[in-house]
């Protein structure tokens, strides 16, 4: 798999090409001194589409002791001022107040020269330094210039000398970072340089700055996050320190070019995330992307370059939310409360109120989560509102986010940050079920639909959000003449609604789409499902309410595993809302296994998709480990014999437990030859029991129910039907999937199962694609069963059989495309005598296991095992006439013995050669 | 050692003659600049507050959705009484702001004028004459 590394398309790093990014060169004598091209200034230089970035500031040991010493001084010139001020103001007025005690009059005290008084002034001057010192400082902080998204395209300077092109730009357009660094960034810097110097290296290494980096808070939530053990850590990235060279102890350390050009990059994140300066965090990102040897650090403790900045774009998001929250909430309060607009020219709307929501008035009191992402579909909405007679339907699977987009829609109104032909209006959300439900009598429907529509067009004010617009086609009252959807329909045409409805794709091609004329009133905006990686944006978002909710914390990967586990095994439902659920569900789970104030993990996840589905997801523990490696013994307590099929089986099995597969096609699939009667679909039940758990995670197709053409409508469905394979799988979609006799299907039927093979899915009459990735696939055949036994009797060793197999004999029956799909062709061998009598005595266990039940034991010897063998042997039909022997002889004759009441509990049955049974009573209690 | 005393000694002093020579400079350009903005936000944040655009672009639109005449006439009155209920809000926080801005310019020389004279070193009473002016009995 190829490598993750972060987009950084938008920014071209270009270097000094005389110092090659250092920004000095080296004398004869070992000594800096500047780069006569650069001047130290700007020897990597980042080019990006608006503006260059380059990192300009000597950074040593002196400089840094020098402006923490400015630091703290002003910390401590602030507080004299406060101390002085207090101090004096204090004096001046005890003064006044004493002397006002003794008599005399305030007013003429105060406009009487005095030195005393004159403290009180002296107080009010060290008062307003005070404010120009907090307010100055304040201003010193620079803000990042802020960069849209148009502006972030590919952007590179051409020509042979790029980097002199990037150095002659001047003026505003070329960004010093080092004026724009947080605290924790400067800090960071700082700490690097000093520790290089500790150390005595030779420069700063992106190893130095990414070290200091880590002391910082935020990036203590980084690590924290991504469940590290920041010792761990610490004592990694520290042995990667100390492979860096060394030089003299008395020479001065210098940031090194890929230092500086972290550096950059660290300007660039900032940028990319909207950040107002650079703070640690994106120096981690920057050193991170910078250094190999760290990126091997972090793999090495599992964590690849991806999740560090899915967990930092992750702080963001909770930090933007963060501002988004305040602001909501300063300008949440403009919004009137109730139906009345600020205009003050609504009208009540009682009937729609009866049977709507207020979103509006929702959002104002904060009951919606925030919305994240689906920016462009909420502009696009807004686009046609603000044509003035557009309405909008959004379409979209359930659970892609159509409700919470109405409900993002409703919190831009409350902020009035919305095109102006919604501003000071309110979203009502119409259900349908609830204009239906309570209508009684002939037309009292349509009345009731025609009231609201009124109302609406009386009141004003009024955006209409329906949810499942569908439900209002083809409704209409017992006895009423019309369909209220035509009734809607009359009304929008007249241009006095606006409406944003929603359907899901399935209503909307079956009730929707028919009607062109209802259609033609909409125009539509798809609510397509997310990509897994904006799912993971809204897990984010949302984190921190499920959090606060179930009182634990997720790591980095617990979201990942939310988003992953659930796009690959819950195939029903749509991201990111499965996401979401199983987010909340994991939250609990570890709440309730481990208490509150715990790390949600990975395997919780896994636990919680696996509980779900019924298929292993969880981590291979030590146990299920050990059942893996066993996995040939565990099949064999079941099969007998057969172990090349066991043996490619269970590897098979290994490799899918740990992911080694393809994704995108079934977990395995096998093709098993073999004549009738040698464990073809035991092992098939065996592997559903082994894999997922029960025997009843099996569907059995027999293909010789589909051999005509007809058939494939079956097996699929017909147009607009549902198949019996498909709904089969649709309703176990984590299964053993066996098709019985696959050879006797019809070639259109096989050419299904070609892609099947290919694809991972096939797609129903009804439109839906049914997803088979999760299934193991089974064809079992009798085809070329002759030459099988033939072969065997023959002494043919098993590879050359197969190889006459799959270059002759199969090819009668199946394509070659076919045959090479499956991962693996079977031969199951005709059973030996000896495996018989293992097949028999395993039967005979498991009748004494039934008539143990009833508390009776059942002996067998030797002799009896193999005189049921020989009996009941027949190359033909392997061990199946044996199950009919011993049903019929001694399943009958146990059967009688207890219908006559010779059986008793304790009582023992021996049975003996020739179908003899004989009884030991047990003593009387 | 000397240097580094030196040094620090450097630093302590230029920071110290730095603000006390900025202080003044700023106070009359950002720091009215900041004032000036302050009341740029919060004028157009009281605006936001009780509509007044809004509520003068209806001031001819009947409330509550009732368009026959009477409703009008009285509708046309009562937002009357409202804008100029509101307009006076608005007038009274924007006094109040003028004054923030005439107390930001005047505070410096205020200020420095009281140390001075309560120390003796000026003796024209500016006091005296605002209470004199005012009719306060000095």
């Amino acid at each position: 798999m190829e490598r993750w590394t972060p987009s950084v398309v938008g920014m071209q790093l270009l270097t000094c090409p005389t110092c090659r990014g250092f920004g000095f060169e080296l004398t004869p004598g070992g000594r800096h001194v500047k780069c006569e091209q650069c001047q130290h200034e700007d020897s990597v230089i980042g080019v990006m589409p608006d503006m260059v970035l380059y990192f300009s500031r000597r950074v040593n040991k002196v400089s840094v002791h020098g402006r923490r010493f400015l630091q703290w001084f002003h910390r401590l010139v602030d507080v004299i001022c406060l101390v002085a001020a207090l101090g004096s103001l204090g004096y001046g007025i005890w003064f006044v107040v004493q002397q006002t005690a003794q008599g005399q009059d305030t007013l003429t005290l105060l406009i009487t020269p005095h030195s005393t008084i004159a403290w009180i002034w002296v107080g009010v001057l060290l008062v307003l330094f005070l404010i120009y010192r907090i307010a100055s400082v304040s201003e010193q902080l620079k803000v990042l210039p802020e960069l849209s998204i148009v502006q972030l395209q590919e952007h590179r300077l051409t020509g042979l000398n790029q980097w002199q092109a990037a150095h002659q730009i001047k003026g505003k357009s070329k960004l010093n970072l080092a004026e724009y660094l947080a605290e924790d960034g400067i800090r960071a810097i700082e700490d690097a340089v000093i520790l290089a110097t500790q150390l005595k290296h030779t420069s700063v290494t992106p190893v130095h700055v990414f070290a200091s980096a880590l002391k910082s808070p935020q990036a203590s939530v980084v690590i924290g996050r991504l469940g590290l053990d920041s010792t761990t850590l610490i004592k990694k990235v520290a042995s990667a320190l100390h492979r860096l060279d060394t030089k003299e102890a008395s020479k001065e350390v210098e940031l090194s070019a890929s230092a500086r050009s972290a550096l950059v990059l660290a300007g660039y994140f900032a940028r990319h995330d909207k950040r107002p300066r650079v703070e640690a965090t994106q120096l981690l990102q920057a050193t991170l992307l910078q250094d190999k040897l760290l990126q091997e650090v972090f793999e090495d403790m599992d964590v690849d370059l991806r999740s560090v900045f899915n967990t930092v774009e992750w702080l963001h998001i909770q930090s933007n939310l963060r501002d988004r929250f305040k602001r909501w909430r300063s300008t949440r309060r403009a919004k009137p409360k109730g139906i009345m607009n600020r205009a003050m020219t609504a009208r009540p709307t009682p009937t729609l109120d009866s049977i709507g929501q207020d979103y509006t008035q929702a959002a104002r009191a904060g009951h919606f989560a925030p919305r994240i992402g689906r920016d462009k579909e909420v502009e696009e909405a807004f686009r046609i509102l603000r044509e003035g007679t557009g309405n909008v339907l959004l379409v979209g699977e359930p659970g892609a986010g159509k409700s919470t987009l109405l409900e993002g829609i409703a919190e831009l109104m409350t902020m009035e940050d919305v095109p102006k032909a919604l501003q000071d209006k309110r979203l009502v959300v119409m259900d349908p079920g609830a204009l239906v439900a309570g209508a009684s009598g002939v037309g009292g429907l349509e009345q009731r639909m025609q009231n609201v529509m009124h109302e609406i067009i009386k009141a004003g004010n009024v955006l209409l959000g329906i949810e499942d617009v569908h439900h209002l086609l083809g409704a209409s009252s017992v006895g009423g003449s019309e369909d209220i959807g035509h009734l809607f329909m009359n009304y929008l045409s007249q241009g006095f609604l606006h409406v944003v409805a929603t359907t899901t794709t399935e209503e909307f091609q079956k009730y929707i789409q028919p009607q062109e004329t209802f259609l033609r009133r909409f125009q539509i905006v798809k609510v397509g499902e997310l990509p897994p990686e904006d799912a993971l944006r809204v897990l984010m978002g949302r984190s921190g309410m499920v959090e606060y909710k179930a009182k634990v914390f997720f790591s980095y990967a617990a979201l990942a595993a939310c988003v992953d586990l659930s796009d690959r095994y819950i195939k029903d439902r749509y991201l990111p809302s499965k996401a979401l659920d199983i987010m909340e569900e994991a939250a609990l789970y570890a709440a309730e296994k481990r208490g509150e104030k715990t790390i949600v993990t990975k395997e919780d996840v896994a636990a919680v998709v696996s509980e779900k589905t019924n298929v292993p997801v969880t981590s291979v523990g030590a146990g299920e480990a050990q059942r893996l490696l066993n996995l040939e013994q565990i099949m064999h307590q079941r099969i007998v014999g057969q172990d090349d099929a066991i043996s490619a089986i269970s590897s098979a099995m290994r490799r899918a437990r740990e992911e080694l597969r393809d994704m995108k096609r079934p977990i395995s699939s096998f093709l098993f030859l073999g004549p009738t009667g040698v464990g073809k679909t035991e092992t098939a039940k065996t592997l559903a029991q082994v894999y997922f758990g029960q025997e009843e995670q099996m569907v059995r197709i027999d293909m010789s129910e589909y051999q005509n053409q007809y058939s494939l409508d079956k097996l699929i469905g017909a147009s607009g039907q549902q198949g019996h394979l498909t709904e089969a799988v649709r309703q176990k979609p984590f299964s053993v999937l066996l098709f019985d006799e696959v050879e006797k299907a019809h070639p259109d039927v096989l050419n299904i199962l070609l892609q099947l093979l290919d694809d991972g899915r096939l797609t129903e009459g009804t439109g839906k694609t049914i997803d088979f990735t999760n299934t193991i696939v089974i064809a079992t055949s009798n085809a070329a069963s002759a030459q099988i036994q033939q072969a065997f009797s023959g002494g043919v060793s098993l590879e050359e059989l197969k190889r006459q197999l799959l270059e002759q004999d199969l090819l009668k029956y199946f394509r070659p495309e076919l045959l090479n799909r499956f991962d693996h062709v079977t031969v199951f061998t005709p059973l030996s005598f000896n495996e018989i009598l293992e097949v028999t005595r395993r039967q005979l266990q498991g009748v004494a296991e039934l008539v143990a039940k009833k508390g009776i034991f059942l002996e067998f010897s030797d002799e009896a095992v193999q005189d049921l063998a020989t009996k009941g042997y027949d190359p033909k039909f392997g061990a199946r006439p044996l199950r009919r022997l011993i049903q019929d002889t001694v399943d009958d004759a146990l059967a009688k013995l207890l219908l006559e009441h010779k059986l008793n509990r304790r009582d023992v049955v021996v049975l003996q050669a020739g179908g003899l049974m004989t009884i030991r009573k047990a003593q009387q209690l | 050692m000397f240097g580094l005393t030196g040094q620090v000694i450097g630093f302590i002093a230029k920071d110290i003659v730095w603000n006390t020579v900025y202080f003044p400079i700023w106070w009359y350009t950002r720091g009215i600049l900041r004032i000036l903005v302050l009341m740029k936000h919060q004028v157009s944040s009281l605006a936001r507050t009780l509509h007044l655009p809004t509520l003068f672009k209806y001031l001819l639109k009947p409330m509550y959705g009732y368009t026959d005449i009477i409703s009008r006439i009285i509708s046309f009155y009562v937002r009357i009484v409202q804008f100029i209920v509101l307009l006076l809000i608005t007038l009274v926080v924007v006094v109040g702001l003028v004054v923030l801005l005439a107390v930001w310019i005047t505070a410096p020389v205020l200020v420095l004028y009281g140390v001075a004279f309560h120390l003796g070193w000026i003796e024209f009473n500016l006091y005296a004459l605002i209470a004199w002016n005012v009719g306060l009995p000095v």
